[in-house]
């Protein structure tokens, strides 16, 4: 006899939780693999699983909505995938994670497939034969990261996680939502490989003078931009990671939102190999990580400093990529840079999304007010800013000489557009479907990062 | 195309960092007059007054001689008093194992003077550091959060 409603949502339950599972353990490790390919699959396959679960859990209440309830799994499933998030080495994150957690998923997948009702239960079935092809896919591509270090010693069993996984079914039964665990850790600074080189904080880091014409300096502005789609991919995994009981739209929008930042990395990544630049050729910079991580006046781990992370970022940063991108796409046509505008093309379409998941997100975290949230802005802003120039003065200070270099650089800069001070125009389409108000844009018109006019 | 090569491998292959090089990256020249007009009131008053002269005076480039002219007779009166404290938290650190000299005092003084007009002529807002980038200007304006260091100059600028 094929499985019952109850039973292939049982079932499915536990799919779906080793799938959301999947994606909170990537969330979380991502800014702490030292190598970027890792970075990059981490954060695609992150996007993945959490579209997954989504659909999976769609497809558990289509099977139980009529009776009212939801399938439940034991205790037993938490502490099993807890025990692979607190792997001690990225390597043996890897081996556990597309070595034992993939192939069990599959296997679940299969058993799924054979024992349903294959007309009662077709919904899940042509969910199946659309997923499994994909999950092999991603755990064979999991795996090669074990060649990438010379990590091929892998453990390829870990009695501890099988005892876990075979006592599964053991503990009090709890809902999919309450069986996420708390984040394991802090991690303020994001990894980079061995031996990478940074700029140092409170120094302006690179400064290519003329990023529009002269080869180098175009070379360098792409290096740049690379650091900021590693940096933004990394916090809002954390962001994820560190707030498991936001909503589960909450974890989609940033699953999308990380595997986005992860495509423009690659397309970034085919600019600046066209132009024979790898990235880590220059220094690099993490500063829009660690620099938006914590805040002193932000309890560690709490709600506020969520908030401030996605209004400096995705209010204030995000907002502005779209002014200052739709500006630079005309530049670049014009300059006959149509690789270069390309990308930006589809990079701007992205972060206008972003810019909205922010604003939505940020007013959801302060009750829908929205004076709250340009307060809340301001509040963030003017911590943000004023540690940045705190760090600023310390290094001018410390390094006369590399702050002189600096200043000849700035001069360079100026000779390039003439001395004119460049002023980005408001994109005042962008921002109106990003969904930013008048208030939120006199807001950073005021703060003098943009003009008004010419408004396009 | 293979992307990973962009990416992977870095601890076997990776190359010499490429370091940014503009002329003449010192404060050495503007240091060593700051230093003289740490005891030297008339050679302040002329800094103030007529910085073009001093800097063509001492064969300044056209970068140092921008920072001479933000230097400030308040700067100097300043630069004096936080050099004493700079000097007795350094001696605090060291376990009172020395008195600092007046000269190595004069020499903060000095090096404190060049700094605050470095970031004068730079400009010291959140905003002129992203005026400064010709590209990307709200991204990462200033570093920060990498190898933060002491706080020993913290208490000295929250003034």
């Amino acid at each position: 006899m094929p499985w019952s409603p109850e039973d292939a949502a049982l079932s499915l339950a536990g799919i779906t939780f080793l799938e959301r599972s999947v994606a909170h353990i990537l969330a979380g490790w991502a800014v702490k693999m030292p190598e970027f390919e890792e970075k990059l699959l981490f954060a695609t396959h992150m996007h993945h699983a959490m579209e997954r679960a989504a659909q999976w859990r769609s497809r558990i209440r289509g099977l139980c909505h009529a009776v009212a309830g939801e399938p439940c799994l034991s205790r037993g499933w938490q502490l099993a995938l807890k025990h692979v998030d607190a792997s001690q080495d990225t390597r043996s994150l890897v081996m556990a994670i597309y070595g034992m957690l993939y192939p069990r998923l599959i296997e679940m997948c299969k058993v799924h497939a054979r024992r349903t009702d294959s007309d009662g239960d077709r919904g899940s079935l042509d969910l199946l034969a659309s997923f499994l092809p994909q999950l092999r896919t991603e755990r064979r591509e999991g795996l090669t990261l074990l060649y990438l270090t010379e990590r091929m010693k892998a453990p390829t069993s870990d009695k501890a996680f099988e005892a876990l996984w075979l006592a599964r079914h053991n503990g009090e039964k709890l809902m999919l939502e309450q069986l996420l665990w708390e984040p394991l850790d802090r991690v303020p600074g994001a990894v980079r490989p061995e031996n990478s080189q940074f700029s140092p904080s409170g120094s302006l880091g690179l400064l290519p003078a003329d990023p529009l014409h002269d080869p180098a300096d175009v070379a360098m502005f792409l290096h740049k931009e690379m650091d900021e789609e590693f940096t933004t991919l990394e916090l809002l995994a954390r962001n994820s990671y560190e707030h498991p009981s936001m909503p589960w739209q909450f974890h989609r929008d940033v699953a999308r939102q990380v595997a986005d930042e992860a495509r423009h990395a690659r397309m970034i990544g085919r600019l600046m190999q066209a132009r024979g630049v790898r990235h880590g050729q220059y220094k690099i910079s993490t500063a829009s990580y660690d620099g938006l991580y914590e805040f002193e006046p932000c309890e560690r781990g709490s709600r506020k400093e969520l908030l401030w992370r996605i209004l400096i970022r995705q209010t204030f940063m995000e907002g502005l990529a779209i002014d200052h991108l739709a500006l630079d796409i005309g530049r670049r046509k014009r300059l006959g840079q149509s690789d270069i505008a390309h990308v930006f093309e589809y990079i701007l379409r992205d972060e206008v999304f972003h810019a909205q998941s922010g604003l939505r997100w940020s007013h959801d975290l302060l009750g829908s007010d929205h004076a709250s949230v340009l307060e809340a802005r301001r509040e963030a802003f003017s911590f943000f800013t004023a540690r940045a120039e705190s760090a600023r003065e310390r290094f001018v200070m410390e390094n006369l000489d590399a702050a002189m270099a600096e200043l000849a650089a700035i001069e360079a800069v100026k000779k390039s557009h003439a001395g004119a001070r460049q002023t980005t125009p408001l994109n005042g389409v962008g921002r109106k479907q990003a969904g930013f108000s008048e208030a939120d844009l006199n807001q950073v018109i005021g703060w003098g990062f943009v003009s008004d006019y010419p408004r396009y | 195309m293979n992307l990973s090569r962009l990416f992977s491998g870095h601890q076997k292959l990776r190359p010499e960092v490429v370091q940014q090089v503009h002329v003449n990256p010192t404060a050495v020249h503007l240091i060593k007059i700051a230093n003289a007009a740490i005891t030297d009131p008339a050679l302040v008053e002329r800094i103030v007054r007529e910085p073009d002269a001093v800097a063509s005076e001492n064969n300044l480039s056209e970068n140092e001689t921008k920072v001479l002219r933000q230097m400030t007779r308040e700067q100097f009166a300043t630069a004096r008093e936080d050099a004493s404290h700079v000097a007795s938290q350094r001696l605090v650190d060291a376990g009172e194992r020395g008195q600092p000299r007046q000269s190595e005092i004069e020499a903060i003084e000095g090096r404190m003077v060049v700094g605050r007009s470095i970031l004068a002529a730079v400009g010291r807002s959140y905003l002129d550091a992203a005026d400064a980038h010709a590209c990307c200007p709200w991204n990462k304006a200033i570093q920060i959060g990498v190898n933060s260091d002491s706080e020993m100059y913290a208490s000295v600028f929250a003034r």
